[in-house]
Parts: structure tokens; sequence; C-alpha cells
């Protein structure tokens, strides 16, 4: 069969219909699983026992299965067994932020952890309480550190939404493969998508760089 | 003579099988200064620690103001407010402005007005001789001069009692001076001080009262020209050879 490139420029506008989708989950999931991160990270880095021991078990869990899989039980499994409907756009928003809550909370904990426990010591000598030492003395200092390993993880979760194209989310990889199925053009189609991601994470890494750079 | 302010009695503090304190009895009033001295490793950090909570005590008893702070369910925050700590590494907070390092705490409890806390901030870096310093990150600043804002934000807090925990040994030496100068001249405005210090100048001139801790005891105490003119004890003596 010969190839006909023209496919690869003409199947763009639909590749760039996926691409607001792609956006939308890996930035909606992000910041679901930047607060469950934080949350997560502090149950990781405090004295009580059994919050500490179910948050590990929740690290576990996603670390130990991939995404894929989660995302399948998410959208069949769960709403099957509890009798209810989940869209697939809700359910590859939340695979994605449990997915990716679970490695910002390490990255939260680790950060956490590097501060030096001179400056709660300073905050607890001067009379503030655990919550103020935690949220005007550790977390602002943390999340400077956590800055670089944040924007490695978003990168990772723009490529992760690729592989929700299973439960049928209208994103990049799902539009593409739906373009191949029509046409038939496999090569040229899948060219043009792997053109866009490299293009898009090029693009973000870029941006992602020049504001770890504004922070510092 | 006045009531003690702090009152330590039969205070033991061990880390798992390592005893660092043991029945140590001490006390201090209003306006008094008192240098605590020993070799490394004798326990005078983690004394200090335990008067101010930082370390909970295996056994015995601390009163500050008359009442029991050791006991379960005295208020840790209010002892905290009232009686402040300078670090032997300052411990500023490096994402904060000199400023904002004083005004932290008295903002975030509320002590007074934005304005007024100000006006009180600038007031204190005037009194540690950092006035122009007001805008500059800690980072900034020599060891000296950071350690000289850790004072004034301790100061921030209107404490009755500041803790010292060799608040010079991380300095180089030329700048020891400075930092000497602004505690000398707390001691005289009337500040109840406990320093550990390893500067026996001082220990000797500034003080009322000199401990000197080894193993974990207290092995001699006095005022300072009696302990270092004429230590009783036998290790005192050797210390103090070794240091002077
Ligand atoms: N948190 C801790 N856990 C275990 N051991 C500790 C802890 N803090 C202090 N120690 C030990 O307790 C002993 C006394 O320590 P401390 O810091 O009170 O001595 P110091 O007199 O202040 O010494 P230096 O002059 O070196 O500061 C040391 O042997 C030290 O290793
Ligand atoms: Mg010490």
């Amino acid at each position: 069969m010969e190839l006909q490139w023209s496919y690869t420029i003409s199947v763009i506008p639909t590749l760039l219909k996926g691409l607001k989708m792609t956006m939308l989950i890996a930035v909606l999931g992000i910041l679901l699983g930047f607060a469950i991160g934080l949350l997560v990270g502090l149950a990781r880095s405090g004295k009580n026992k059994i919050i500490y021991r179910i948050a590990g078990v929740y690290v576990a869990i996603i670390r130990g299965t991939p995404l894929m899989v989660q995302a399948l039980y998410l959208y069949f499994a769960i709403p099957m067994m509890l009798d209810f409907e989940l869209p697939a756009l809700s359910a590859g928003i939340i695979a994605i932020g449990l997915n990716s809550g679970a490695y910002i909370s390490e990255i939260v904990r680790g950060a956490i952890q590097s501060i030096d426990i001179g400056q709660h010591e300073a905050g607890e000598c001067l009379g503030l309480s655990k919550f103020q030492i935690m949220t005007s003395i550790i977390l602002p200092q943390a999340l400077k550190i956590m800055l670089p390993s944040l924007c490695n993880q978003f990168i990772i979760s723009v490529k992760d939404t690729s592989l929700l194209t299973v439960i049928g989310v209208a994103e990049m990889t799902h539009q593409a493969t739906q373009a191949v199925s029509s046409t038939f053009r496999t090569v040229e189609i899948y060219t043009a998508l792997a053109l866009m991601y490299f293009i898009l994470n090029t693009i973000l890494s870029f941006l992602l760089s020049k504001l770890e750079r504004r922070m510092k | 003579m006045s009531e003690a302010i702090v009152k330590v009695e039969n205070l033991s503090k061990a880390f798992g099988e390592l005893e660092v304190l043991r029945d140590i009895n001490m006390e201090v009033k209003e306006g008094e200064v008192i240098s605590v001295i020993g070799p490394s490793g004798s326990g005078k950090s983690t004394f200090l620690r335990c008067i101010n909570l930082l370390e909970t005590p295996n056994s015995g008893t601390i009163t500050y103001e008359g009442n029991i702070v050791t006991e379960k369910g005295y208020d840790r925050r209010k002892l905290h407010r009232e009686i402040g700590m300078v670090f032997q590494r300052f411990n500023l907070f490096p994402h904060k402005s000199v400023i904002d390092n004083i005004m932290l705490a008295p903002r975030k409890l509320k002590l007074g007005a934005k304005e007024e806390l100000r006006e009180q901030a600038m007031e204190l870096l005037a009194k540690v001789g950092l006035e122009s310093k007001a805008d500059e990150m800690p980072g900034n600043l020599s060891g000296g001069q950071q350690q000289r804002v850790a004072i004034a934000r301790a100061l921030a807090m209107k404490p009755k009692v500041l803790l010292f925990d060799e608040p010079t040994s991380a300095l180089d030496p030329e700048l020891v001076g400075e930092v000497l100068k602004v505690m000398q001249n707390l001691a005289e405005d009337g500040m109840t001080m406990i320093v550990v210090t390893h500067e026996m100048g001082f220990a000797r001139e500034v003080s009322d009262h000199v401990i000197f801790m080894e193993g974990g005891y207290i092995v001699e105490e006095g005022k300072p020209k009696d302990v270092f003119a004429a230590p009783r004890n036998e290790r005192t003596k050797k210390f103090l050879a070794s240091v002077l």
C-alpha cells in the first residue's frame, strides 16, 4: 500500500478536537491529583498511625496496578457493583486524579521531610499552631522544592490520558484510532498522533521550565 | 527574694537507653541571667529544650509562673508564647523577608493591627541594629545579622523568658561580638535569660549565675566569679582549663 502523507495533514483538525479533551482531562485530573496528593502526603508525614496506614494502602494499590486497569475498574466495575452510571469523561478525570495523586503524595511527603526540623521548632517556639506552622512555614518552602517534580508529573499525566481510550473518552488517541478505522491510513494518522504528543509535550516542558525559573 | 519564674525539679530525660539528664534542679528568678556551660554532649541543649517542652521529660517537674507545665493538659502554646527561643542555627524562615520573619507569629496570633506590628518590628530591628535590612531575605545576611534577626523575632512575642542555645557557635569569630552585645543589652534591660554558651567571657561578665553540666548532671553552680575563679569540683576545673 502506498503511503499518502496528505492524510497526516488532513487528520489534524480531528486530532485537535481530541487534544482539547486530552488537555481538559489532564488539567482537571492533575488538579484533583494535587488535592489528593497534598492530603495523602500530609497524612503520610503526620503522626497518626491509622491515617498513615490508610494512606499507605492507597499509594500501594495505585502504584501496584496499571493506570489502564484502574480506568477500566473505575468506569466499568465500580459502577456495576454499586449500580450507578459514571460518564466516561468523569471516570477519566478521576482515574488521572487518583493515579497522579498517589505519585504526588510521595512528592509532597519527600518535600515536607526535606524541610529542616528547625523550621518546625522555630514556629512552635513562637506559639504557632501545627496548622499555622504547616501552612505558613513548611508548605510554602516544600512547594518550591516540589515544583519540578510536579511539572514532571503533569507531563506524565498528559501522556497517560492516551490510555483512557480504552474507556472511550474522546481524547486525542481515541480520535486517531477512530480516524484509522474509517480510513485505514494507519501509518499516516498514527504518525500525526505521535507528532502531536511530541510537540505538545515539548511546548509544555518549555512553559513549565519557564515557570520554574520564575519561581526561583 | 522574688518567686522563681521557672523552676526545674528532679528533671530526668533519656533517649531510649541513653540517659541525658539526671535529676536536674534549678530555678530562675525574674530578670536573672543564667549561663549553662559544659562539654559537648553533656545535655545542655536537651535541658534547654525540656524547659519549653520541645523535649518531653521522663520524670520531674517544670514550673512556670507557679503552674506545672509538665502536667498533662497544660497549654503548650501558652508556654511557647511566653518563653522564646534562639537557636544555634538561627532557623529563620528563608522564604520570608527579615521584617516578615519578625511579624509572622504576631500576625498569625493576631497580637495587633498590621501597621502597629510593623512599627513594633521596626523598633525591634533598630534594637538589634538592622533597620536597614528590613526588606532583605535572610539568605543575604551574614550569620551574625541572621542571629540578630532571630533574636528580634523572638522578642516580637514579648516573651518573659528567653532561651538561647549556643547562639554564637555557628558564627565566624568576627561576628560573635555583635550578637553577644545584643544579648548583653537585653540582659541590662532586665530580660530573664537562660543561655547555653561556650563564650566564657559572656558567662563570666553578663550572667548572674553559672551552671556547669557534665554527663547529664549539674556538677557545679554558683556566682560566675566563684565558679570561674575558684571552682570546687575537679571536673569543673578541668573543663575551665580546657576552654579558657
Ligand atoms: N533526639 C535525640 N535522640 C537521641 N539522642 C539524642 C537526641 N538529642 C540529643 N541526644 C543525645 O543526648 C546527649 C546530649 O545531647 P545535647 O545535645 O543535650 O548535648 P549538649 O550539651 O547540648 O552538646 P553540644 O555542646 O554538642 O551541643 C548526646 O549524647 C546526644 O547525642
Ligand atoms: Mg547543644
